[in-house]
Parts: structure tokens; sequence; C-alpha cells
């Protein structure tokens, strides 16, 4: 077999050929190895260390919950004129992250996109854990949390119905159809890889386990007919929810009546910064897993590359956005709209806006060089500065804002206050909670995929040969 | 205080539950059935069926002793055996404070007094009452109220004390009263003053002294000084079309500012009723139509139109429908109807802010402005140049001197002078002088409460040498807290240390009583009888609502069992003596009923003016220097510091700095500048060897060289809010950092020789800084059409200026609103700018009212401040986009030209409310009445409302604010209005209870259609200038219809299409062109 990779190889000088992407010599088998070992091995010390610095952020999320709901939101710095600050900035900012799985997963399928093989599945879990941690705020946030049920459209003895215009309702539809099809597109590709580690599983509870969520699984042809078609069909549904569920999320803002919230240009605007947020998060985790679980040969520096140029077209059209909402603003002779924007870069806000702009319009801009676009150091760096841009962005959106509004009678600041902070801290220990779990009994690379690519690679490798 | 003392409120009960869990029930229980009492544990049978029945008769029954058993009459004119219970009563009574009486209707929810209204037929209140007389209220149910008799530290009671004091009078009353010493606030009782004879004549040695911290003395003294006696001056402003103030707060913290108002409100509204053109433009496009103004004439002679209002212009069509008869005035030119005001003041007040010119100028050269102003006019008096050359050298005084002068004599007979309070006598004299020559009805003088004129200064002064001088024995110290606000030179409480028997009586264990050897509880004004009269001289009766909560005592019972008068009860003190005037039962149950006597006002009095007095006292006051002037101001919320301990005033925003829960020194930008400080610098002042550590605000526009410090902060020995740290505000308030004390107490730098104002105060930064709390610490508008201003002449030529910015607006609304609102009753509210003076009565009347919680200084810092109406300053020159608050960016204004702004701002009830849309779960939605009605049941908390009322009017609970709530407290709570939880957002209803109660009525009483001025908001209830109005504007007859019909009118952001149902009429200035900038 080695011999036979060997003799396919393509020959580097070909500049319209695609690089590989799948590195060294692999066969199904040395595949299988690579990604099943991770999850039957033994789970190693670093993993245990992790592991339970990861919980135990994740328990003072959920004291920092329990107090709030025990005393009240005032126990975070929102205040009068900002009535949402951090809540809803870090809920958009998770969101925001999600994104990315879904688009890899669904909307690079349907364009035949095989790099996404190697990522997807990481991805989506990663889209799933965003949106897991998102849905905290908008849960938490309610004055009456016992009483937010009433969101839902549910038919119970009030005979009340939810308010549909509001923007907050459709939210509500949105994240949580958002949610439901990401887990089932998710769960869906699982499938074959469960039914692999149930065959390659070594003991009693192994096999039980996997087999119950492989569903029975034989990998028969009638079998795999059914799964392409529902892996299809999924990938179609879930790609107008890439598209909706942050344009919906944007109508939080867009909808209202408020300067620097009320603005046509925010579905597209915040779809971008979000494909923008998910991709640097993706970025920052595959990094790590790929060092900590050596699957170098399956995440390449190709795709590494490929999605940096994603963050420098996303970066782009982000701070096209901002330009633009300042041209707007200018062009609309609306004083308070221009006054929202000048506030924005000028006000007390200026620090928050500027760190915005520099990280998300400025720094992805170094992507447009060869040498640090594949440079591992660099790109990790750069991943983390983007999502701190991206924080930002929703938080200059939401807080400068509301800070200075039409009446400037009720101008004011708005402060986190420790409880704020932790809080966000917390959602990161819930996020690499469930993404440590998902590492370590899930295959983090979606085998059955990665094989079809091999078995292309192979096939392309040998038609060329012939000719 | 200790947590111990704190036990006794549990003596009340509100419930059945609660009644039946204490032990005195299961004692009663058990006396009464004592086979039965086991059972009561167990289910319930026909036995406990019947305990139960007995308890809740025997409730019933209690609940009705803490009424007082003497016979209150409610305003109604109902008695205690016609009331339905649940169904609130009025009565009405007095509050005192200073020494003048504001006639009040308080409510009486079941027997528990809810809230303070102003009473329409006494003449100090004409339905209006001030901020103080609506925080009162609070101070009743104050769960820091003084519970008992106290010797030293030791609980007593009143038993223990009589016992005690009785020989001790005895032998006093053998002596003559020599070594008694009475020290009291000024009071107008003429209970009281009978008492005082009585004890003048059983013991003529003893003797009364007066002292207030902030008093009338030097316009008394000036009257003294210009006519030979002490007469009150009263400015007549209904009569007044140009007003001079100097250094005057007549409109703020003037005691009878309430009254002020009301007659200043009058002139200001005269000639600024001019109709719309087409009063449907721009602003209402729901509203009226075309055709509706004809009936809108027709019925305008049914419905009843306020006074004030009558004198709208009349129309064309009225002449031939002669509505009542009346003639139709000949139209006089608009300009001679609006009245001018001309402030010359140091620090920056709402009088100032209202005026249409206003001159800053340091206090001590007040007095030689107005020696310039009467050369100028041509008085002539000694010592005119001599204190004229003050002001030499200050141009826009000079320009000032020659204009107003003109204005003045050009208006002989319609025009007055007015003089601060703080101003010394020969300024108040020199005042006296000029308005005999201009004043004619504007200015009228009645004879003083106290026969014969002793400062307030002279008469502490004297007992504290007296005392010093070990002549005083006893001293009955009669409300009043003399050891913190007496002179601090006086060193008063030293002096007390050596009076052998010292005994307060007050409602506060506070610095006073904590020196004395005895210290009884008094009752509050609203728990006994008294009396007093306005500040006209109009006799009133003050009747209690609920017997005393900590069976305190009123100085009038105190006064007479120590004195051995006849009566020894408030009540028979007060009635007997009345009886002996009004002559009959018949006659007094009126009175009580009304809370006043009718025709009892002091006769006007007409002295002369005695020119070569006022000249050479002229002539013997020393001319002030230069340098840096520090002035001593009553603060608009503490009055002087005895409302410390009364959350609602601690928080209600000072009406031009906004700061709460705090004084600063107020110092101009310019100063402010010059000295390089900025806002929250500490700062070290240096008067006369005392020093006192206080933090800096910008008051822009305040005088050059000339600091001001408000009174009444700084208390040491307080309630719970007072102090700042309690179980509720201890960690709220942590940023108290200075003193442990809430603001600075500035008693310590004022001394006998300075009590108003006094030059060479040194300012010495410390190089700390001290968070300040500021609602509200925007200056400029930014440029908004927010408040919408013009010149009275500017507005005669484009009566509709303030659509100006409204014009040519297209707007389209995506949804069909659901109501069709030309049907039915349609609530709206006008609120005239030009009117408002910013005086903050409705904020606390809203407070009371509707339950609103207060949150504490750290919250107020935070913007979590829960008021539902609030009134928002704008000072009007200053530059837009002033990012530079912070000091970045050097930035320029004119603060000689300086003016303000007010604007009450409460939820506008928007026809398309943007709150609406965004509720995700309809708890904020519309009714068919134009409300923006909501449902706090139903709200979860998103704060999306919020965020998306343009106007920042809604108010969340982030905390649970009605935690801790004592008991006593929980008396207070208007039971007509939903408690709030935590997590809820809530905002102004425009009194949705009231409107209810009205449509009840109206329905009970035959379907009847809801009259006119039924409703009355508390807002638009308690304000004295009348500015807010509130009723149906479907119905064109309405006042509020034809305030909306006005050119003035306008809304607010009407670009956003959301059509607020509160309208705001533009404020308009009457300028003199000679002084315009």
């Amino acid at each position: 077999m080695q011999a036979v990779a060997n003799e396919f190889k393509i020959p580097k000088e070909n500049p319209l050929a695609k690089p590989l992407l799948i590195e060294g010599e692999q066969t199904y088998n040395s595949l299988t190895e690579a990604v099943a070992t991770v999850v039957e091995g033994k789970t190693p010390r670093n993993w245990y260390i992790a592991f339970a610095v990861s919980v135990c952020i994740t328990a003072m999320l959920g004291s920092m919950l329990g107090y709030l709901v025990l005393t009240g939101v005032g126990v975070w710095g929102n205040n009068q004129p900002v009535g949402w600050a951090w809540d809803i900035t870090n809920f958009v900012f998770w969101i925001g992250i999600g994104h990315a799985g879904t688009l890899i997963s669904a909307i690079l399928f349907l364009f035949r996109q095989k790099w996404r093989t190697s990522i997807n599945r990481a991805a989506e879990a990663m889209t799933l854990f965003a949106v897991a941690c998102a849905a905290i705020y908008p849960g938490f946030h309610v004055g009456r949390i016992w009483m937010a049920y009433w969101l839902f459209p549910l038919p119970y003895n009030q005979g009340m119905w939810p308010n549909f215009r509001s923007p907050l309702e459709w939210d509500v539809f949105a994240v949580s159809t958002y949610g439901t099809v990401s887990l089932l597109f998710w769960y869906v590709g699982l499938i074959p890889d469960l039914a692999t580690l149930r065959d390659r599983a070594t003991t009693k509870a192994r096999q039980v386990v996997y087999g119950i969520f492989s569903l029975g699984w034989r990998g028969s042809n009638r079998h795999w007919q059914h799964y392409e078609i529902a892996y299809l069909i999924l990938a179609g549904i879930s790609t107008p929810l890439v598209l909706s569920v942050h344009s919906i999320v944007s109508f939080d803002f867009a909808v209202s009546k408020l300067p620097g919230w009320h603005t046509t240009i925010f579905p597209p605007y915040f779809v971008a910064g979000a494909v923008f947020s998910g991709f640097a998060m993706v970025m920052t985790l595959m990094l790590v897993a790929r060092w900590a679980l050596n699957l170098q040969h399956l995440i390449t520096m190709y795709h590494l590359e490929v999605m940096n140029k994603i963050m420098l077209v996303t970066g782009s059209i982000v701070g096209y956005a901002y330009t633009m909402e300042f041209f707007m603003a200018w062009y609309s002779g609306n004083m308070y709209e221009k006054f929202t924007f000048y506030n924005r870069a000028f006000g007390p806000y200026a620090w928050a806006y500027w760190t915005m702009f520099t990280c998300n319009v400025v720094s992805p801009q170094c992507f447009w060089f060869k040498k640090l676009r594949t440079s591992i150091p660099f790109m990790f760096f750069l991943s983390i500065v983007i999502n701190i841009g991206m924080w930002f962005e929703r938080f200059v959106i939401i807080a400068t804002s509301l800070h200075r509004d039409f009446i400037p009678s009720s101008w004011g600041y708005f402060r986190p206050t420790p409880v704020d902070m932790l809080t966000f801290f917390g959602t990161f220990g819930l996020f690499m909670t469930l993404f440590l779990l998902f590492i370590r009994f899930v295959p983090v690379i979606a085998l059955a995929e990665v094989k079809a690519v091999l078995a292309q690679q192979q096939h392309k490798a040998q038609g060329h040969a012939k000719h | 205080m200790k947590p111990t003392e704190q036990k006794t409120e549990q003596q009340y009960w509100r419930s059945l539950d609660q009644l039946a869990g204490t032990p005195e029930y299961r004692q009663f229980v058990e006396r009464e059935f004592p086979v039965g009492a086991s059972e009561m544990a167990s289910e319930v049978d026909r036995r406990k069926f019947l305990i139960l029945a007995a308890a809740g008769i025997g409730l019933a029954g209690l609940t009705a002793c803490r009424r007082p058993i003497e016979k209150i009459i409610p305003a109604g004119g109902k008695v205690a055996e016609q009331l339905v219970p649940g169904v609130a009563q009025q009565y009405a009574t007095i509050y005192n404070l200073g020494g003048q009486a504001q006639g009040v209707l308080v409510r009486s929810n079941d027997g528990r007094p809810t809230k303070v209204e102003g009473n329409p037929a006494h003449p100090a209140s004409l339905g209006a009452t001030s901020s103080y007389a609506q925080a009162s209220i609070l101070d009743l149910y104050d769960p820091d109220r003084s519970k008992s008799v106290k010797q030293g530290k030791d609980n007593k009671n009143w038993d223990d004390f009589v016992k005690a004091a009785t020989p001790l009078m005895a032998e006093l009353k053998g002596k003559q009263g020599e070594g008694l010493r009475f020290l009291a606030e000024a009071n107008s009782s003429p209970a009281l003053r009978e008492l005082r004879n009585h004890i003048a004549t059983t013991m003529p040695n003893a003797k009364w002294h007066t002292y207030d911290a902030v008093s009338q003395d030097n316009a008394l003294a000036g009257a003294n000084l210009a006519f030979g006696q002490p007469v009150h001056v009263h400015y007549a402003f209904d009569k007044a079309d140009v007003v001079l103030a100097l250094d005057a707060d007549f409109l703020g913290s003037d005691i009878d500012s309430t009254i002020n108002i009301k007659n200043f409100s009058k002139k200001r509204r005269t000639g600024t009723d001019i109709e719309a053109k087409d009063s449907g433009h721009g602003s209402t496009p729901h509203g009226e139509e075309k055709k509706d103004e004809h009936k809108a004439e027709a019925s305008q002679a049914q419905h009843a139109v306020p006074a004030q209002h009558a004198a709208e212009p009349a129309k064309a069509e009225s002449g031939k429908e002669g509505p009542k008869g009346t003639p139709t005035p000949a139209p006089e030119p608009v300009s001679n109807k609006m009245n001018r005001l001309y402030a010359v003041e140091s620090n920056f007040t709402v009088t100032g802010g209202m005026a249409d010119h206003r001159l800053r100028l340091q206090s001590s050269k007040i007095g030689g402005f107005l020696a310039a102003l009467a050369k100028e006019m041509g008085v002539t008096a000694g010592g005119l140049d001599k204190h004229a050359g003050a002001i030499n050298g200050n141009q826009l005084a000079g320009k000032w001197i020659k204009a107003v002068a003109k204005d003045l004599n050009a208006n002989k007979g319609r025009a007055v002078v007015v003089v601060g309070a703080r101003q010394p006598a020969h300024v108040h004299a020199l005042a006296a002088l000029i308005n005999a020559s201009v004043a004619g009805e504007t200015v009228k003088y009645t004879r003083a409460f106290e026969d014969k004129f002793e400062s307030n200064l002279a008469s502490i002064k004297g007992l504290v040498d007296d005392a010093n001088a070990g002549k005083v024995n006893t001293l009955l110290i009669l409300g009043g807290n003399p050891v913190y606000n007496a002179p601090a030179d006086l060193k008063f409480r030293e002096a007390l240390g050596k009076v052998q028997n010292r005994i307060h009586l007050g409602l506060y264990q506070d610095e006073t009583a904590a020196e004395c050897n005895w210290h009884v509880n008094e009752a509050h004004y609203l728990e006994c009888w008294g009396d007093g009269r306005a500040y006209d001289g109009t006799a009133s009766i003050q009747q209690p609502l609920i017997a005393p909560l900590h069976n305190g005592k009123s100085a009038l019972e105190l006064l007479a069992v120590l004195s051995g008068y006849a009566q020894t009860s408030d009540y028979e003190i007060v009635k007997t003596l009345w009886l002996k005037s009004l002559g009959g039962e018949k006659a007094w149950n009126k009175a009580v009923h009304d809370g006043l006597l009718a025709n009892t006002a002091f006769a006007a009095v007409t002295p002369a003016v005695n020119a070569g007095a006022i000249g050479s006292a002229l002539d013997a006051a020393p001319v002030a220097g230069n340098g840096l002037e520090i002035n001593f101001v009553q603060d608009a919320s503490m009055y002087d510091g005895r409302f410390a301990n009364n959350g609602w005033m601690q928080e209600v925003p000072d009406p031009m700095t906004k700061l709460v829960w705090d004084n600063a020194v107020l110092i101009s930008k310019d100063t402010a500048d010059a000295k390089g400080l900025k806002n929250e610098d500490m700062v070290k002042l240096t008067l006369k060897g005392r020093e006192l550590l206080l933090p800096v605000w910008i008051l822009p526009g305040h005088a050059k060289d000339s600091i001001t410090v408000a009174l009444g902060y700084g208390r040491t020995v307080t309630g719970r809010v007072g102090n700042g740290f309690n179980e509720k505000f201890g960690k709220l308030m942590d940023t108290i950092s200075f003193g442990n004390t809430i603001g600075g107490n500035t008693y310590l730098l004022r001394t006998s020789d300075a009590m108003d104002f006094a030059l060479g105060v040194e300012l010495a930064k410390t190089g700390e800084a001290h968070k300040i709390a500021a609602t509200h610490d925007h200056w400029s508008m930014e440029g908004r059409p927010l408040v919408r201003e013009a010149t009275l002449d500017d507005f005669i030529k484009t009566p509709e200026f303030a659509k100006a910015p409204d014009a040519g607006l297209h707007m389209i609304s995506a949804f069909e609103h659901p109501y069709d609102f030309k049907q039915g009753n349609q609530w709206g509210m006008a609120i005239d700018l030009n009117t408002c003076v910013g005086c903050n009565a409705c904020v606390v009347a809203c407070q009371s009212e509707n339950n609103i919680p207060i949150v504490g200084k750290d919250h107020v810092l935070r913007g979590r401040e829960m008021h539902w109406i609030r009134m928002d300053r704008y000072f009007t020159n200053v530059p837009a986009t002033e990012f530079e608050v912070g000091g970045a960016k050097p930035w320029v204004f004119d603060e000689d030209y300086m003016q303000a702004v007010q604007q009450p701002m409460t939820c506008q009830q928007c026809e398309h409310a943007p709150c609406e849309e965004v509720c995700p779960v309809a708890a904020t939605v519309h009714n068919e009445e134009g409300l923006n009605t909501m449902a706090y049941n139903r709200c979860v908390g998103t704060r999306y409302c919020s965020n998306n009322c343009p106007f920042k009017v809604r108010r969340f609970n982030y905390l649970n604010w009605h935690k801790d709530m004592s008991e006593t407290e929980k008396m207070m709570q208007n039971p007509e209005v939903t408690v709030r939880m935590r997590g809820v957002m809530e905002k102004c209803t425009y009194c949705t209870q009231r409107i209810s109660a009205a449509k009840h009525q109206a329905k009970v009483e035959g379907h009847r259609a809801i009259r006119d001025g039924e409703i009355t908001p508390a807002c638009a209830q308690v304000c004295p200038a009348d500015a807010i109005v509130f009723g149906n504007i479907n119905d064109p007859a309405s006042h509020v219809s034809k305030l909306r019909k006005q050119a003035r009118n306008y809304q607010l952001l009407v670009e956003l299409n959301i059509n607020p149902r509160t309208t705001y009429l533009a404020k308009l200035r009457n300028t003199n062109k000679e002084l315009e900038a």
C-alpha cells in the first residue's frame, strides 16, 4: 500500500494542482487507527488536567448564574440606558462562533468543497457547544427566569400567546431551530463513525453505548444510500439557517428604533461577522487539537490556509460594513444617527471601537501575505485577536448605541461587575468541558468522509498516472 | 442605632395570618376558649370556624383603634360611620415648615395615611404642595423615628417622664420660671401662642427662644429697618409684569415657593395662548379634526375651565355666543401680558433658570447692584454711591442696571424687586424703598407672626450666653436640632452641657437628643392636633389621621402638661381655643373639615417707608470687598437637614445640579478651570480657621469667584438612611468614603457673622476624589429639538415656531393599529414648559403615589434610579457634543449668558409605542383609551422595551428594592398600586389607578361621561405651576385638548412616527432687547 501511495503522488511543480487534502502515506486502516485511537486509547493525563480545570470553571459559571437568579439582574452592571450589555454581547458572540460549523458542514458540502471533511466534525461540535453557551444568556438575562417559558408559544391556562411582532420572539425560534438542526446534522454525520467505534470496541460497555448511538448501522449499500440522502437534505435545510439565524439575531437590533441599531445593513453584516468569528474560533481550536492529537496529516496547512483566506474575505466584508455605517450616518442627515457614530468613534467608548476596528479590519489584512497566512504561531495569535475583536464588535453595537441615545439627560455609562466577567469566563469553561468530552468520546474527524476523500485522491492519482 | 432597638415594629399587624401568629393572639384564644385552644392547630371544624370568624371581627375592630378617638372629619364630608372599607378618604390638615402652614389633603386608606395632596381651598396651597410636604408622609412611617421616651440611654415611657418632670416644674414655678428656657423653631400656631402666654403669666421669668437654621431673619430685619415694624412682605407675582429677583430663589427654595410658582405661572401664561392655525398639523395625526372645533366652542360654556385659563384670548365666534355673559376683553398687545423676570444671583437656582435674563453676580455684590440700580432709577437715599461702587468695572452689570432701571420705571405699579432671604437687612430695606415707587399692587405687607422682632441669631446667642453664664437651669428644646445646626462659633453643644436639665422633644433621636437628659418622642403632624397660620395669616387646623404610632406627644401636649395648662390633650387645647372664636361645634366641624378658617388672613398694612433710616443703615453697612465667596444655601432636598433620613428626599435629584445623596462645592466652570478643579475633586474649605472637606461639582453659570455649599448634610446621629449604613444600604452605599456621613456638614463652617455668605474662603485641592451620584450630568441638549424655546417677540411673529422641526415629515406605519383612537376616552397630557420651573414636587408626588422605591447612592451611580417622572435640565448655550466633560478638549461657552431649561419627562404614552412592538411576551400593550399599559405579572424582564424606548422612561427592578421594608413602611404603600417585584419593568401609567377609580365612579353614577378635570395624576395634582394637564383629548372642550390646539404645542421625536400622547408647550422668554447678547 505504501508503495502505491508514493507512486501516485502529484508532482509538486504543477501549479494548477491542488495540494493533497490528506498528507502522508495513508490507508483506510491508518486513518481509522489515527482517529479511533484518540477515542479508544488510554485517557492522557493532560486531558484529565484540562477537564478538571474546565469543570471547575463551569461550576463557577453555575454559581454565578445561581447568584444571579437568587439576587436579580442587578448583580450585573446593566443599568438604565444600557439595558443590555455583556449579556446580549456574549449571546451574539457565542452564536456568531457557532456559525462556522454549519457553514462548513452544509454550505461547503453543497459546494463540494472536499477540504471541509477534515474539520467539519469538530466545527459542528463547536457550533453545538457555542449555541449551548449562547443559549444561557437570553435565558438568564431576563428578570424572571422562572417565567421565561412564556417566550414559547405554549397553550396554557393564561390563554396568552407571545408577541410575534417582537424580534426577540423570532430569536427564540431562530436559535432553537438552528440548535436542533445543527444537532441532527452533526449526529447523522456521526453514525457511520460511531458504528466503526462500536465494531472496534474492546469492552462490553463501549459496544453497548456506541451500539445504541450508531442506530444499527451496518454499512450496507442501502444504509449508505439513505444516509447520503438524509445528509444532503439536512445540508439543504441547514444552509438557509446559516444565513437566517444571524440575520434574525441582527433583527433584535435592526428592527428597533435605536440609532446605531436601526440599520438595514445588519443582516449581511452580522452573517459575515459570524462567519468571520466562527472561522477564527475553529482555527484556534483546530490548531490546538491538531497539535495535541497528532492530526497534522489530516488537518494540513492547506486547510489552514483556506480558512485564513475566508477570514481575510469576511474580515474585509466586516470592514466594509463598518465604513458603510459611517457613510450612511453622514448621508442620512439624521442627527441622532450621526451623533451615534461620532460618539462610537470618539465618545467615551472610543477605546472599544478602535479595539474592534484594529482587531477585525486591520489585523486580517496580514493574511494577504502567504508567509503570514501559513505561519502557525501567527495564525493562532491572529485567530484569538479576531475573536477578541468580534466580541468588541457586539459590545460596541450594543453598549455604545444604548448608552447615549435620543435624550441626553438619560445618557449613562456601563461598567461590568465581577459577576459579568466571571459569568462570561464561565461560559468558556462550559465550552471547553463539552469540547473535551467530545474529543474523548467521539471521533474528532469525520472518518467516513475523509476515507472517501482518500479514495478520490488515490483515484485521481491513478487516473493521472494512466494518461 | 443598634439593631436590637428596631424590634418594636412588630406591634403592627396587617393580615389575619400575622395576627394569628402573635403571642397576644394565642393568649387571647386561650383566655376566651380554654378548651378549644388546642383544637386550633388541627383541622377546621365548626368551633374553629367560629373562632376565626370572631378573630376576624376582633381584627376589624382593632384596625379602628389606630384611628384617633377624637372626631376627625374627612374632606369628602363623610363621617366614620359611612366609610366604605377599601375606599380611600381625604382629610384636610396642615403641614408646618419654617413657621408657615401649608394646607394639605391627606388620603387615608382604611386608617392609614398614604398620600399628601394640596388643599385647593387653602391659600398657601391652592391645590399644590412643596416636595417637602409630599415627602413628609415618609417620615411618619420611618422605622428610625424615635419610638420611646428616653432618659439618657434608657428607654422610658411618658408617665416616667411626667413623674420626673412634675417636681422640677413645680420648683421652677416657685421661682417664677427663673432658669427655665424654651428653644423652639419658628411656629405660627395660635394654640402654641396661647400656651406661651399661659407660661408667660404663670412663670414670667421663663424665656422663649427661637432658632431656625434657615430663617426669614434678614427679610424681617429689613422690614423693621424700612418701616419701623417687622412686617411680612408678600409678592403678588400674579400682578407683576416685571420682576427683578436679587439672589432670591422665590420659585425654588423659598418657603412660600408653592404659592409664588402658582402666581408667577399665571402671569407666565397670559399672552401665550395662541391657537395653532391648523391644530392637526404635524403633531396630532389622530387628533382633533376641523369639524370638531365648532363643537369645542359650543361646549365650552358647559365645562368648568380652571381659573387661570379663563383668560384665553377670545375667539371670533365666541362674541355672538357670549358664554356666561362675560364681556370679551379688548385684546392687549401680547408682549405686555407675559411677565418678564430678571434674576441676579450667585448660585444657579431654578428661579435663575426661569429668568428671561440672568446675571451671575457674587452674593456680596448684590447690595452694590441694587444701590447702583436705585441710583439709576432716581431713588435717593444715603450711602447709595458707596455701595454702588462695589460693582464698578463690571460692564455687564452696568448694562443691566441701565436696562432694568428703564424697564422697572416703565412698568410702575406692575413691577417688583424681590430680595432673597440670604441678603442682609439693608438690601431688603433698599428694595422696600424701590418697591415703594414701582410696586403698586405687586407687594403687600401684613403683620408678622411674632409681635416683637427678635432675630433667630440674637435669640440663640442670648440663650448660649445665659447658659454659659450658668443662668439656665432647665432647657426644653421643642423640635429642631440646634446641636447640629446652630452657628459653629456659638459652640452650642458645650453651652448645652452647662444646662442642668435638658429636655428634648423630637421626631428623631438626633444629635441634640443625644446631648439631653430626657428625650420625648414627638408625634408626627399626621398623628396629632394642632393649628397654624398660612403665609398670609389664614388660621388653619391640623387634624390627625392616625393615632400616634409610637405614642408620641406633640409640643402642645408637652407644654400643657409641664406648665399645668387647663387641658392636656392637644385636641382639647386646640378645640377649646378655637371654639372661643368660632362660637360653636358646627363652625368647628367646618373648620376641621376645611382645614382652615375662612377670612382669617391678616389684613394688609401700608407702612410708610423710612428713607432716612434706610440711608443711615446703608451708610453704616460695610461695602463688600473682593475675594472668593462662600454661600450657605438651604438644600432643595434636605431643607436644613431635617430630611436626612428621608430616602425620597435623599434620592430626588437637586433641580439644578441633579446631585443625589450628597452635597458639594458648587463652582462655575471658569472659576473651576482657573483653580484647576474638576468634578469630584475633593477640596478642603477653610473659612476663618474652620475646615471642611467636600467634593467639587461644576455648575455652569454659577457666579465667578464664588462657591455655594448646601446645608443639611453630614448628619452624624440620624436613622439608617441618613447614616448611609444599614442592612439595606450598607452594601449599596459603600462609596461613602469621607466622614462616614452623607455629604459634608457645612454648618461646621457657618458662623454667626457669616450665616449666609462670606468672603475669604480658601479652597485647597486634597488630591483625592469622591464619587458623586448625579442622575444627569450632561449639560447640553446636543442641538436636538427637545425643549423648544423662542423669545416672546419671535413667538408672536411665528406662533408655530415649535412645530418647525417636524415640518415635511411623511410617515408610514407598517402596522394597522387595533384601536380606533377617535372613540371614547382618549387620555393625553400636555406639559407647559413655559410655566414649569422644575421644582421636583411632581417627582416626589409620583414616588409617593406609585410606591416607587429608592435604590441608594451606589445604584444611582449605576444608573438604576426608579423615578417614573424625572426633571431633565439642560443648559442652553453649551456647545453640543461635549465629550469634553471629562476634560479632554478645551471648549468655550459664555457662562454670563447661560440659561437653563427644565423638562418633566415621563412615559409619553406613544400611540405607536416602540416598547410594545418588541416585548416578546406582550407584557406592555395598548388599551383602547390610548394608554400604554404595563402588565407587571406578565413581564419576564427582557428589558428590550427599555432599550427601544426613545425617552428612556422605563425603569427596571434590577434588584428587590422592597426587601427589608419595615412594617411601618408597608403601611404607607398605596394599596391601589401594585408593588413591583424584582425582574420586572415599570413606568408611568398616567396614574391608571386614578383613571380606573374615576371610571368606576362614573359607572356607579349611571354610566355618565367622565368630566374634564375629574382625573388628576399625582404629578399634575401637585404641580404648583399647573404645568401638567391631563384629560381626554377626544373631548374638544377638555383643557388638555385646548392646550394641544395651541400653537406652542409639539410632540417629541415626532419623526419616529410614535405619536406620543404627552405633548409639550414650547418655552418662551420675554427678553429685553437691550440685554440680548
